[in-house]
């Protein structure tokens, strides 16, 4: 069954009841100024506790978050071999001795870790190569 | 009972030096703000916005404690209580998802019905009962004083029952705001304002005379 609805019941009442609503409402219900600074006093713990919170989740959030490498580490392999012109030397190196590895016409009995040139010049020297100086430096003036 | 010598009034989260006196805080010229705006704003840092809502609202809070519970110190923890609360999910706040102060006033209101169960409770475990909450209490109050007279009806009320009248008739809140703070419905605050107002006149009604009402 429907709650029967009293739209109108408390009219009476209220006509009694009316002097002693006033009579109550007109009691002074102020806060205390003690109570109005501990409540400004709380707002500023909330506050300053959410920034407190806030500042280390973003450092978390930072670290967590993969950063890209920096341009010093991609560097790093050439300030290792001391500068620019190491890291050539190095690669030449490196090149040659690839180079002598594959090419069969240079070998460890020739006595040469030259070049192909040289090892083919190598290849026709003179059986003297002191006296053949000597022609070629005559023959030079 | 909570007795009434207690020690100065302090910040809930921790006690400031020299007790809860805030420094100055720099003038904010949104008075005419709205209470989301200004829940916004100190959920951003703006402690002047945090002032505003204090004296917007914790007078009304604690009018409706002070008249619920009847007692100062309890009428201002649950006052600070509540503003506590609201502090705390400034950040959070929905902007359209309920008026602020009726927020405050739902949060007092069941922080103020804890508080009275809790009385109760005590009171049934043997601890002396006040004396204004007795049966016959009325009767009991000689003084001619209307406010008090009224007042000691009141507590004879079901809590939610006094809570609606406090809120209709002092507070002056509309039934479709007292609804949503009840967590109810309009009909059920009509309900539960006829029931009271019928319990209070036939309390009051032999005492108008006395107390110096005429008939009308």
């Amino acid at each position: 069954m429907a709650e029967r609805r009293e739209p109108f019941e408390g009219t009476r009442e209220e006509l009694i009841l009316d002097p002693w609503f006033a009579a109550l409402r007109a009691e002074p219900a102020e806060p205390p100024l003690a109570l109005l600074s501990a409540i400004l006093a709380d707002a500023a713990v909330v506050d300053d506790a959410r920034n407190a919170v806030h500042e280390p989740t973003a450092v978390v959030a930072e670290a967590t978050t993969p950063a890209p490498l920096p341009a010093a580490d991609a560097d790093a392999p050439r300030r290792r071999l001391s500068g620019w012109k190491a890291a050539v030397a190095l690669a030449a190196c490196a090149a040659l001795g690839f180079w002598i590895g594959i090419d069969g016409r240079v070998t460890v009995e020739d006595g040469t870790v030259w070049t192909g040139a040289r090892a083919v010049a190598a290849d026709s020297m003179p059986d003297d190569p002191v006296g053949a100086f000597f022609d070629l430096a005559s023959a030079e003036g | 009972m909570i007795g009434s010598a207690r020690a100065p009034r302090r910040c809930h989260l921790t006690a400031l030096p020299g007790g809860c006196i805030l420094p100055p805080m720099t003038p904010i010229r949104t008075e005419d703000a709205d209470d989301a705006t200004l829940l916004a704003r100190y959920a951003a840092g703006d402690r002047a916005a945090a002032r505003l809502l204090t004296a917007r609202h914790a007078p009304r809070v604690f009018a409706l404690a002070r008249r619920m519970l009847r007692e100062q110190a309890e009428a201002e923890d649950v006052t600070q209580e509540a503003m506590l609360r609201l502090w705390r999910i400034a950040s959070d706040w929905q902007p359209g998802q309920a008026q602020l102060g009726t927020w405050l006033y739902r949060v007092a209101s069941n922080l103020c019905i804890d508080r009275l169960r809790r009385r109760r409770e005590i009171a049934s475990d043997g601890m002396p009962e006040q004396a204004d909450e007795a049966p016959g209490a009325l009767a009991q109050i000689e003084a001619d004083d209307r406010a008090v007279a009224l007042r000691a009806a009141l507590e004879t009320l079901p809590d939610r029952q006094r809570l609606a009248v406090v809120l209709r008739h002092f507070e002056e809140r509309s039934n479709p705001e007292i609804a949503e703070i009840l967590d109810t419905s309009v009909e059920a605050v009509e309900s539960l304002l006829g029931r009271a107002r019928r319990e209070l006149a036939a309390r009051l009604a032999p005492r108008r005379e006395a107390l110096g009402f005429s008939d009308g």
